[in-house]
């Protein structure tokens, strides 16, 4: 039996030498002498010898070199400090260059975000996002004014170049030129001109030929897309290579999948590894279907995939879309935002995120996992 | 790895980080057997561990600039794998309201791989998550005590006393298994 001092001291250095807190030579007992020594170290021998799991090349690397290949592009870093310096010497001409005062403003009637906010008469509008105008409105910007029917639906291009992209409704240049794109092609209208996007012609005072007839309605975007913010839409977008939604029209190659299709060709691919493309069906989903049940399901699993490929930043505008509609996925999405906040190093938001998570999901199956990213 | 295998370690690097395409590939193909391995290490296997190895494949590419050439590529993209599954752990430990350490083992924390035998693994399972984690770390991967402080992302402090906490630990069960285990020899023989 093993003297208890002795012991003690064996324990004492060994402890020491896993902490570094002592050498090798500080051990000069026998340390192999005794049998509960020898098991605690045939113990730590064999964790040595086992810890570390071989792997082999798998058939799925490619996909996942493919991913990584294609989240860190060559040149990246220089190329984002270049664009950077570009884009805010771009703003500084512009700056100096733009007429101080003017700014693109609601004029008569009230026009609706595709967020639902509401623009009043005399303030700004907002030029990223899709208009509806709820009843005749009209926008100016200097001396230029347009008029919007009711029910028009048009997004503002350039307002200081006053181009402007009509899906829906009918417009009005009450003064100005105005440069209207609609259906792929662009009409330049002057004070008098009416463009209507159903009738597909213009009106009185034509100063360009009318539209062709034969072109297929367009596809987008459809009024389920109206109620996604605009930033999901940009996240969804982010990767896919599809052009954004427009107004002008396209004939497809082929029939369009409806939204079942797109999922079923989103999980395989998911579940083969192939991201990429399954970040596009579910890109495409999210657009062409934006209220469907499968859009709430497929816009989560984008979100889960962009934050898989390392694409934390529109990870989180998805998850945090698919968390404000809610439905049953909205616990999921909640947990998708707290990683993808982590992810991204944002504490303070992370925190509120957490605190929030655990007061509405109590018993949530994440709840700890959530927790242990403040905790840390 | 011998003199040549490194330098063309070493060039297939530069490459890497000059942008060539095919390198890049070629250094990603190279590594990610370590980075999974690193990944299931700490994970055991499963899609944890996959998604672990993704980022991880993505925080060699970001940190290729930094590789410094008289590392070992080897042990440089292990230590990245690690990190990726340590992050990838981060989600499933159990809430500490005071002291992490002292929670007692739940299913959170590292799940070790395949590899290592049942009877070690039923010591591990048996202690609280960050002891484990600091015990794999150091006993069976190697890591120094700040070589763990940095992939941990805290204190020489604490991984001293989860490491500590750790060995106790072990040590009691151990030794309790050993007590058993002769109790049955002798009633056996008797």
């Amino acid at each position: 039996m093993t003297d208890p001092r002795q012991d003690e001291r064996w324990q004492a250095l060994q402890d020491a030498l896993a902490t570094e807190e002592a050498e090798r030579g500080d051990l000069e007992v026998d340390v192999r002498a005794e049998p509960q020594w020898r098991d605690e170290l045939d113990f730590y021998d064999a964790l040595a010898e086992h810890a570390m799991q071989d792997a082999l090349p798998r058939a799925e690397d490619e996909a996942i070199i493919d991913a990584a290949l294609e989240a860190v592009p060559v040149g990246r870093r220089p190329y984002g400090v270049i664009a950077v310096v570009v884009a805010l010497a771009a703003a500084a001409v512009l700056w100096f260059a733009m007429p101080r005062g003017v700014e693109l403003r609601a004029a008569e009637g009230s026009w609706a975000t595709a967020a639902g906010d509401t623009v009043a008469s005399g303030d700004a509008l907002p030029t990223t996002t899709w208009l509806n105008a709820g009843s005749d409105a009209c926008m100016e910007h200097g001396d230029a004014r347009l008029c919007a029917r009711a029910g028009a639906r048009l997004r503002v291009r350039d307002a200081h170049a006053h181009t402007i992209e009509l899906a829906e409704g009918a417009v009005e240049v009450a003064s100005g030129v105005w440069s209207v794109e609609m259906a792929g092609t662009e009409h330049v209208l002057e004070a008098g001109d009416v463009l209507t996007a159903e009738a597909r012609r213009l009106a009185s005072n034509d100063p360009v030929p009318p539209v062709e007839l034969d072109a297929p309605p367009p596809v987008a975007p459809q009024p389920e897309a109206e109620a996604q913010p605009e930033t999901e839409t940009e996240a969804a977008q982010e990767t896919d290579g599809e052009p954004p939604v427009s107004a002008a029209p396209k004939r497809a190659a082929k029939p369009k999948a409806d939204a079942a299709t797109l999922v079923t060709r989103a999980r395989k691919a998911r579940g083969e590894g192939r991201l990429a493309e399954a970040e596009r069906h579910y890109g495409e989903l999210l657009r062409r279907f934006a209220k469907s049940p499968e859009a709430a399901a497929g816009r989560v699993a984008l979100a889960q995939i962009k934050l898989r490929r390392g694409k934390a930043k529109a990870a989180l505008r998805l998850f945090s879309a698919a968390a404000r509609g809610g439905g049953p996925l909205a616990e999921e999405a909640a947990w998708g935002r707290i990683q993808a906040l982590d992810r991204l190093g944002r504490d303070d938001d992370l925190r509120t995120a957490v605190d929030a998570f655990v007061a509405k999901y109590p018993t949530s199956a994440y709840r700890a996992r959530a927790q242990g990213r403040v905790d840390r | 790895m011998g003199k040549d295998g490194r330098a063309e370690e070493r060039a297939l690097v530069e490459r890497a980080t000059r942008g060539d395409a095919d390198a890049r590939r070629v250094l990603l193909r190279k590594v990610l057997p370590t980075l999974r391995s690193a990944a299931i290490s700490v994970l055991g296997p499963g899609a944890d561990a996959e998604d672990a190895t993704q980022q991880a494949a993505i925080d060699v590419l970001r940190g290729l600039p930094s590789f410094r050439a008289e590392a070992s590529l080897n042990a440089w993209c292990r230590t990245i794998g690690v990190r990726a599954a340590l992050r990838q752990t981060r989600g499933r430990r159990p809430m500490a309201a005071v002291e992490p350490d002292e929670l007692h083992a739940a299913e959170s924390g590292p799940r070790m791989a395949d590899s290592i035998p049942g009877e070690l693994r039923a010591h591990l399972d048996a202690i609280p998550p960050l002891q484990r984690e600091a015990i794999l770390l150091r006993h069976g991967m190697g890591y120094t005590v700040p070589e763990m402080a940095t992939l941990l992302e805290t204190s020489v402090n604490t991984v001293k006393s989860r490491l500590l906490k750790g060995r106790k630990a072990l040590r009691a069960r151990i030794r309790q298994q050993a007590l058993v285990a002769e109790a049955r020899a002798k009633g056996s023989s008797s």
